[in-house]
């Protein structure tokens, strides 16, 4: 080989370490970037504080109907232990705001993690979500001296006057039966 | 054929700088507070506002009316504390960040654990003209005497 194709060679090499390197560089921190990105403009100054896991979600999709999902979830009935965690995320995947009201979240303390705009009313309390938001919520189911409570979130727009559109769901809070207990630790 | 090295040496370089200074970009906050309290040594600490009420012992700020309204509030202290006020019962804010509600018979707020720090922003009613707002946490300012208070006293802007 002659000197002048070894050089060749090491040039080439180099050429394309450069571009692999600059690639290497340039897409993963791309990647978390846009990740960071939208982190940050949900969670404001906690770009590295990651949300606890929902058990449940409820997203409201293009044409407004909120959907829960998740393993204690039936129908448009979700159903809660008193006296256990959840952890809950509401998604607003629709175009316009929508909001996410109920008495439940007065009786209890609820740990958010997220973007929303407070509603504070006389007898329930929620959240307001602008499109593509999400806020997980974390709270322990209240007691409230009866076998199973039920509460209602409602899932409407944006307060517009004249809006018919207030989805409802159901939250149902039992009691933990003493033998369901029992069984739940044999397992 | 050493001439076309370089342009791709610096290319790399320029490339990753250039990745560098997009990150240092996310890290940044992407909202300028007009008024950021710090909670610590359990109490409030105005580290950017229109100071207001000279008088007071606590913490005091003044705000414009008619106006949208960001407060950053960080709690550096050792346990979590409470930034409520009777303003949030009246008007509604937005917020983000991690924290709890917090919900009384006659104010509104949250509160924020230790090192965490949570953005709020509202708009100011143009009729708020002239009132004055106190807050305090809920847990260790409650009472007449305790530290952990503070007043937003709203007044008319400048401009209007």
């Amino acid at each position: 080989m002659k000197p002048t194709d070894t050089f060749l060679s090491i040039l080439l090499f180099a050429r394309v370490m450069a571009v692999i390197a600059g690639a290497i560089v340039l897409v993963p921190q791309d990647r978390t970037l846009a990740h960071d990105g939208a982190s940050d403009n949900h969670q404001g100054a906690h770009s590295s504080a990651k949300p606890a896991t929902a058990d449940t979600e409820i997203v409201v999709q293009e044409g407004g109907h909120p959907i829960l999902k998740g393993p204690q979830t039936h129908g448009q009935v979700l159903t809660l232990v008193a006296g256990e965690p959840i952890v809950l995320a509401l998604r607003n995947e629709d175009h316009g705001p929508r909001e996410f009201i109920s008495p439940l979240f007065t009786k209890t303390e609820i740990h958010f993690l997220g973007r929303a705009t407070g509603i504070f009313r006389k007898d329930a309390a929620g959240f307001r979500l602008n499109p593509g938001d999400t806020l997980t919520l974390q709270f322990t189911a209240p007691f409230s001296g009866f076998r199973r409570m039920y509460d209602l979130i409602w899932c409407g727009h944006d307060g517009k006057p004249g809006s018919e559109l207030q989805e409802l769901l159901i939250i149902m809070t039992e009691e933990k039966q003493p033998h369901a207990a029992s069984e739940t630790h044999g397992r | 054929m050493h001439s076309s090295l370089v342009p791709l040496m610096v290319l790399a370089m320029v490339l990753t700088g250039g990745s560098r200074g997009v990150f240092a970009q996310a890290d940044e906050r992407e909202y300028e507070p007009d008024v950021i309290l710090v909670i610590k040594e359990k109490a409030f600490h105005m580290v950017k506002g229109n100071t207001s009420g000279q008088h007071s012992e606590h913490p005091a700020f003044s705000l414009s009316s008619g106006e949208e309204i960001t407060l950053e509030l960080r709690n550096e202290d050792t346990l979590p504390h409470e930034f409520v006020s009777p303003l949030f019962a009246k008007v509604e804010f937005q917020f983000w960040g991690r924290a709890t509600m917090v919900y009384t018979y006659t104010a509104n707020g949250l509160r924020i654990d230790p090192g965490e720090t949570v953005g709020l922003r509202f708009d100011l009613p143009k009729d708020f003209s002239g009132e004055l707002f106190k807050f305090w946490c809920n847990v260790h300012g409650k009472l007449h005497g305790d530290v952990l208070q503070g007043e937003i006293f709203v007044v008319k802007p400048k401009h209007g």
